[in-house]
C-alpha cells in the first residue's frame, strides 16, 4: 500500500501517465473510481511545484462540481487531498467522442457543443477540450479531465477551448470537419447566451494568431 | 562536395564551410551586441553588411579550401527580420552567380532542429526550439516538422531580452539574467500560464517589469528562469506523453541557458525518457546548421534560381518538406 494513495483505495491498472499526473483504475468502498495523483516534480521549483498542484487540484475539483451546476454531468469527487495531489472520482463507463466518430457516429456532435455552451455559460472553461474528453454515457454527455480548467468569464479562455475542439476535429475526421464543426456551434448557440454568440466572434481572432500565420500568398516549397 | 553555409536571420552574421558526410571543416561568427536596448533590425543589417565579406573570407580560408571549391552556397532563407535575411541573401545570390554554382535556400528553424538531431544523436525526439523569436514543441510526423505547441504571444528569448532591457541590460540580455539568476534565491510569485502544449509569456514579463525596483533584481532574475523554463518543460512532458516520445532535444539560442538544460535532463530522468545534450555552442544561431541542411536539401535537388530566391521573412517551419533518405 503506498502511502501517498487515499485509504481504502486498491489500485488496478495506470490508466494514463500524463505530464503532470498519474491516473489509477481501482476500487474504493465498494466502487470503481479513478484516481489521478499530481506527483511532485523535481525539475520544478519546490515552492512552484507545491503551490501548483496544490491550486490545480483544488481547482480541478471545484470545477467539477459547479459543472454540475450548470446541468452538465461530470465525475463525481469522492475524496481529496491537496497536500499529495490526489482526487478520487467516479468511474464513467462510455464511449468517447473520439470512439465515437471513428465508428461513423457523428450524432452526439450537437449535444457535445450544448453541454460545452452550459459550460461555459456557468464561468467554466474546460482548458484541454478535445473529443477524447467528452464522453457519452446513459444517454448523456459527460465531460472529463478539467486538469487544466478555469473559472472565469473571460471570453478569450472559452474561443481557446473551440479552437482546440476544432483541431481535434480536423486532425480526428479531415475533409469531413466541417460539418461537425457546424453541429457542434449550432448546440453550442443553442443555449442561447449572449456570452456564446461573443465566443464564437472571438475565436475568429483566435484562429488568426500563431506565429507567421499570413493568409496571402506563399511561395511553399 | 562542399557546402558553403551563410546565417543571416537576426542578430549574428555567420558562415560554414561543411563537405559531404557531415565534417565542419569551419564555423565563423560576428554578432551584433548593443550596450543599451534591443536589436534593431536596420542596425543589425547594417552590422551584417559591414563583417559579411571578412566572415566569408574566413569562413573560407579556415576550411582550407579556395572559393572555387565550393559546390553549393546555402543561405537562411527565413524566418527572420527582413532587412537581415536580405544581407544575407544578397552575399549568397553574387557567390553562386560569380562562382556559377547551385543556389540552396535554407529554413532557419529547420537548419537549428537539424544540427540538433545530428549533433544529439536523437532518433525521434521531441524539440524544444526556444530562441529570441520562436518558442516552439515540435516533432516530426511524414517528413515535417510539426508544431505541436508554441507560445501564444512573445517567444522566450525575446522575454529574456525584454527584461534585460528593462533592467539596463543591453542585447543578448539571456546570459546576464543566467549570472544574476544564478545569485537570486528566493521565488517571487509570476503567473505561470501553460495551456495543453502552449504557453503564454507576456503576462509573466508585464508582471516582472512592474516588480522591478521593489524586489531585487537577483531574486526576479531567479524567478523568471524558474517559472518561465518549467512552463517549457511542462508543455514538452506533455508533448512526450502525448506524442509516446522518450527523448527530448533543445535547440536555439534560449538552449544555451544552463538551468534550462539541468530542469530538462531532470525532466527527463523522472519519466525515463533520455534528454540529449550537444555542445552548448551550437544552441546559438550559426552557419553550420545552414551547411548541413544546404546539403541535405541539395542532395534532393531542391535548388533556387536566383529570380526565385526572395527571402521568407515569415517561413513557417511545418511548411518544409524534409531531406530525409536520398
Amino acid at each position: 500500500m503506498r502511502s501517498d494513495f487515499p485509504e481504502g483505495f486498491e489500485p488496478e491498472s495506470v490508466l494514463y501517465s500524463g505530464a503532470e499526473s498519474k491516473i489509477w483504475l481501482g476500487a474504493w468502498m465498494g466502487r470503481r473510481v479513478v484516481l489521478k495523483q499530481r506527483l511532485p516534480k523535481a525539475y520544478r521549483n519546490t515552492e512552484l511545484d507545491e503551490g501548483l498542484r496544490i491550486s490545480r487540484t483544488v481547482g480541478e475539483a471545484l470545477s467539477l462540481h459547479e459543472c454540475k451546476q450548470a446541468g452538465v454531468r461530470a465525475p463525481y469527487v469522492y475524496y481529496l487531498n491537496p497536500k499529495t495531489g490526489s482526487m478520487l472520482m467516479s468511474y464513467v463507463e462510455g464511449p468517447t467522442l473520439t470512439e465515437l466518430l471513428r465508428k461513423g457516429d457523428s450524432s452526439w456532435v450537437r449535444p457535445a457543443g450544448l453541454a460545452v455552451g452550459k459550460l461555459h455559460t456557468q464561468g467554466i472553461s474546460h482548458g484541454d477540450l478535445t473529443t477524447s474528453n467528452l464522453l457519452v454515457s446513459g444517454g448523456e454527455v459527460v465531460l472529463l479531465d478539467f486538469g487544466l480548467s478555469e473559472r472565469t468569464n473571460d471570453v478569450e479562455r472559452f474561443a481557446e477551448d473551440l479552437n482546440v475542439m476544432m483541431g481535434a476535429l480536423k486532425s480526428l475526421m479531415g475533409e469531413e470537419w466541417e460539418s461537425l464543426w457546424r453541429e457542434f456551434e449550432s448546440g453550442y448557440l443553442e443555449e442561447g447566451s449572449p456570452g456564446c454568440r461573443e465566443t464564437i466572434e472571438r475565436l475568429k481572432l483566435v484562429l488568426g494568431r500563431g506565429r507567421y500565420r499570413r493568409k496571402e500568398e506563399r511561395r511553399s516549397r | 562536395m562542399f557546402v558553403l553555409g551563410l546565417e543571416s536571420t537576426a542578430h549574428t552574421f555567420a558562415g560554414s564551410v561543411v563537405e559531404e558526410g557531415g565534417r565542419i571543416l569551419s564555423d565563423v561568427r560576428e554578432s551584433y551586441k548593443t550596450r543599451t536596448g534591443g536589436i534593431h533590425p536596420r542596425d543589425a543589417s547594417r552590422h551584417h553588411y559591414e563583417v559579411a565579406s571578412s566572415v566569408i573570407s574566413r569562413t573560407v580560408g579556415e576550411a582550407g579550401i579556395a572559393p572555387s571549391e565550393i559546390d553549393v552556397v546555402a543561405f537562411s532563407r527565413g524566418p527572420g527580420l527582413g532587412p537581415c535575411l536580405r544581407v544575407g541573401a544578397t552575399a549568397a545570390r553574387a557567390l553562386s552567380l560569380f562562382l556559377n554554382r547551385p543556389l540552396v535556400g535554407v529554413n532557419h528553424a529547420v537548419a537549428h532542429l537539424e544540427l540538433a538531431r545530428q549533433m544529439s544523436g536523437a532518433l525521434d525526439p521531441v524539440f524544444l526550439y526556444v530562441s529570441g523569436g520562436n518558442t516552439q514543441v515540435i516533432g516530426e510526423v511524414d517528413q515535417r516538422y510539426v508544431i505541436f505547441g508554441e507560445t501564444e504571444d512573445i517567444a522566450l528569448g525575446n522575454m529574456l531580452d525584454s527584461f534585460a532591457r528593462v533592467v539596463g541590460v543591453g542585447f543578448p540580455g539571456g546570459p546576464v539574467v543566467m549570472e544574476l539568476a544564478a545569485k537570486g534565491k528566493r521565488l517571487i510569485q509570476l503567473p505561470y500560464s501553460v495551456k495543453g502544449m502552449n504557453v503564454s509569456l507576456s503576462g509573466t514579463l508585464t508582471a516582472l517589469e512592474s516588480l522591478v525596483g521593489k524586489e531585487p533584481i537577483e531574486d526576479l532574475a531567479f524567478s523568471v528562469q524558474e517559472v518561465c523554463f518549467a512552463m517549457l518543460l511542462e508543455a514538452s512532458e506533455r508533448a512526450m506523453a502525448y506524442l509516446e516520445k522518450d527523448e527530448l532535444v533543445i535547440s536555439g539560442g534560449v538552449g544555451a541557458n544552463s538551468r534550462l538544460r539541468e530542469m530538462a535532463k531532470v525532466m527527463c530522468e523522472d519519466r525515463g525518457a533520455k534528454f540529449l545534450d550537444y555542445p552548448a555552442k551550437f544552441y546559438s544561431d550559426n552557419g553550420v546548421m545552414i551547411a548541413l541542411t544546404g546539403l541535405g536539401t541539395f542532395a534532393h535537388g531542391d535548388v533556387l534560381s536566383v529570380d526565385d530566391s526572395t527571402v521568407m521573412s515569415r517561413w513557417r517551419v511545418d511548411e518544409v518538406r524534409l531531406p530525409r533518405g536520398v
